[in-house]
């Protein structure tokens, strides 16, 4: 399946395999592949769900990857997702898509809203005009799906795809070079010489090796023969759109006044940040006056006199007992995984991040993200990224995991390694925010709101250093403002179950074993050795006490945990907030290490890292300086 | 731009105008890109804002560019209604 992206395949693809795919509004947010099957008559249908895609010739890695796709698993049939609203620019793709000699059913997606706006569309002209199946269809009610399996099957079975013709000069050239360079292609990309003979005279990247045993009469005039190609191609989706389409009512698209204010300089960004701020601290700060006090009644009345009084009864003390429930209690102090684990996993860090997973994923369906980006587009530039780079970011507060992995929507290079490096650094992720208000707000709101305005001073500067140290870049922002629409609670609740799933399942064993670390550390009086082996760093530069540094350690593994220990200790409004800084800028936990390894390598990892550990360095040491005044 | 015939290019377009693409000075890359997004000669602009990006509207789709990428795209005054 492949399309544009918010043409509605991820809803199409849900419908029909019932996987946990995300559906979401803003470009992009399948970046990852989903794979499900259907039973259809007798056959099973495999049906991968591709990235959002605009062309053939990637601009992204996502597109990359769709790319990648269709060559390497050679599908037996395409299914063209396309928007009716708009169809005229996405029948250009349906073309591109024909060059590859792949059977291709074209589905005709949200044909009830086209027919509202006065657009009507004639299936069985376009049908005619392409040469290719095409079923109508509603995804968000499922109407149309079993028509659309009905037209896979019989394109699987009787399809032959017909290529389009060009003009007869152009179809010379392109069989020129399609004769040659199929010599030279590997085996099993022989089949698509001819939709590479196109991707060439683009100027496609992957392919450019080729052009040199194009005939020099050819190479000469390859990017005049791509013009003509993109031309030629426009012309006949002009053609084709003129014939099948019928407009009844001239309509005039409605922007929101916050369309308009995302345009504007300065003005546009205040706004927005503020709005987004508002929202998500406002009832973060309202959920923490109120809900902060009622776990912690639970907890100190019922839950732990009860478990403590069950562990005690039965596990003679000694290591057992205290790697359970600690040895004095306090949820600061036991450090058991029954007392502290519990409450930091149940009590603390899930009822937040449900409210904020379910902000998040409003956010994300409203189609309010795109707006943001757009926004941001200037100050991010100064920054060595595009707007773009926003959402990625903004993932980012979920979890580095997530936004590092999201920054495959990202065109360049430069700025998927600002973004991911910013991110790792500056952003804590969304338990570590929850800890982060329980801790530091005892001390009062104003600490919270300064170490915010610490971290984003912090992105800014070495986001402005970066732009600067590495070179190269682009600054083009193109993007698309889907429609607003009303977040679909379905929708909305299946991405954050999901995503609370995927905390419980990854985040919560690592938090407990931070915390049974912890409990050993204090148990068998490691923590001296370790508390004496930093102390020139933590209590030397960041005047902090030397036990802290376990905090600092355990943070390589889980940085909610790491803030959360943070409580038993006795520090200045100061020292707290230098702990935490420190602990957020100086490692990036083991999650986001991986798959900051897995998608930079090596050397760019060690070169985040040590940009990190300078940074926290730096920083701490400021702090300590203040603290110590 | 009273009425003028001559062309401009879209990141010099005011707002609240429509305008007709005539052409596109790119590479067949950023061509190709602006194809498939419907930025190609013979289509309508509705330009809906122009600050510190361009924000148009082109068949049925909102589209955000930089200046540097609408000043590839040259348009001509087209206005009758």
């Amino acid at each position: 399946m492949i399309g544009h992206p918010n043409v509605g395949k991820s809803v199409i693809f849900n419908n029909l395999t019932g996987l946990n795919a995300i559906v979401s509004n803003y470009p992009g947010t399948t970046v990852e592949i989903y794979r499900g099957t259907v039973k259809r008559r007798d056959y099973v249908i495999d049906i991968i769900d591709t990235p959002g895609t605009y062309s053939l010739l990637p601009a992204s890695q996502a597109e990359e990857v769709t790319r990648r796709i269709i060559l390497e698993e050679k599908p037996d049939v395409i299914v063209h997702v396309v928007d009716a609203t708009a169809i005229r620019r996405h029948l250009y793709m349906s073309l591109e898509l024909m060059e590859l000699g792949i059977p291709i059913v074209l589905a005709v997606n949200q044909i009830d809203r086209a027919k509202a706006l006065g657009i009507n569309i004639s299936r069985k002209e376009l049908e005619n005009q392409l040469g290719i199946p095409v079923v109508t269809c509603i995804a968000v009610r499922g109407e149309g799906l079993e028509a659309l399996l009905d037209a896979v099957i019989e394109a699987h079975e009787y399809g032959s795809p017909t290529h389009i013709k060009y003009s007869d000069d152009l179809e010379k050239q392109l069989r020129v070079i399609e004769e040659v360079i199929k010599e030279k292609l590997p085996r099993e990309l022989k089949r698509f010489s001819r939709f590479i003979a196109t991707l060439l005279v683009l100027g496609d990247k992957e392919f450019k090796g080729l052009e040199s045993i194009v005939p020099a009469s050819i190479r000469k005039i390859l990017s005049e023969i791509g013009k003509d190609l993109i031309l030629e191609r426009v012309t006949k989706t002009d053609n084709i759109y003129s014939k099948v389409v019928t407009i009844t009512k001239a309509k005039k698209t409605k922007l929101s006044r916050i369309d308009y204010i995302s345009v504007r300089p300065a003005f546009g960004i205040a706004i927005m940040a503020v709005l987004t701020l508002l929202v998500t601290y406002g009832i973060l700060g309202l959920m923490h006056e109120v809900g902060h006090r009622t776990p912690s009644m639970l907890y100190y009345n019922f839950y732990e006199p009860l478990v403590r009084s069950v562990v005690e009864k039965y596990i003679p003390p000694g290591i057992f007992r205290s790697i359970l429930v600690g040895e004095v209690s306090g949820i600061y102090k036991s450090m058991g995984l029954l007392t502290t684990g519990v409450f930091f996993v149940f009590f603390m860090i899930l009822p937040m991040i449900l409210v904020l997973y379910f902000i998040l994923g409003v956010l994300e369906d409203s189609g309010f993200l795109p707006r943001l980006a757009v926004s941001f587009h200037r100050p991010l530039c100064k920054m060595g990224m595009t707007g773009d780079a926003i959402m990625p970011c903004i993932a980012g507060t979920g979890c580095s995991i997530v936004g590092v992995l999201s920054t495959r929507i990202l065109r360049g290079d430069k700025e998927r390694i600002i973004a991911s490096t910013l991110m790792v650094l500056g952003i804590p992720c969304m338990a570590q925010q929850v800890m982060i208000w329980h801790i530091l707000g005892r001390y009062g709101l104003i600490y919270i709101l300064l170490l915010y305005i610490i971290l984003l001073s912090i992105i800014i500067l070495v986001g402005l250093i970066l732009d600067r140290v590495i070179l190269g870049g682009s600054r083009t922002l193109l993007i698309e403002l889907p429609p607003w629409r009303k977040p679909q609670l379905r929708s909305v609740l299946k991405k954050t179950y999901t995503r609370v799933l995927d905390f419980l399942k990854t985040g919560v064993p690592l938090v407990l074993l931070g915390i049974l670390i912890i409990n050993l550390a204090y148990y068998t009086g490691t923590i001296n050795v370790i508390a004496e082996l930093f102390s020139p760093i933590t209590s030397g530069l960041w005047r902090l006490p030397p036990e802290v540094g376990i905090a600092i350690i355990i943070g390589a593994l889980r940085k909610d945990v790491a803030v959360g220990i943070l409580g038993r200790y006795e520090l200045s409004p100061i020292q707290m907030l230098t702990a935490i800084t420190v602990i957020t800028l100086s490692f990036p936990c083991i999650g986001s290490f991986v798959i900051v390894l897995s998608e930079f390598g090596i050397k760019r990892t060690l070169k985040i890292i040590a940009i990190m550990f300078a940074t926290a360095l730096t920083i701490g040491s400021f702090l300590g300086l203040l603290s110590s005044l | 731009m009273t009425g003028g015939r001559g062309n401009l290019k879209l990141s010099d377009a005011k707002e609240g105008r429509v305008y007709k693409i005539v052409r596109v000075e790119a590479t067949n890359n950023e061509f190709a890109r602006f194809s498939s997004l419907g930025l190609v000669p013979g289509r309508e602009v509705v330009i809906h804002g122009n600050g510190t990006v361009v924000m148009i509207e082109v068949d049925n789709s909102i589209l955000v560019l930089d200046h540097q990428s609408a000043s590839k795209i040259i348009v001509s005054d087209h206005h009758e209604n």
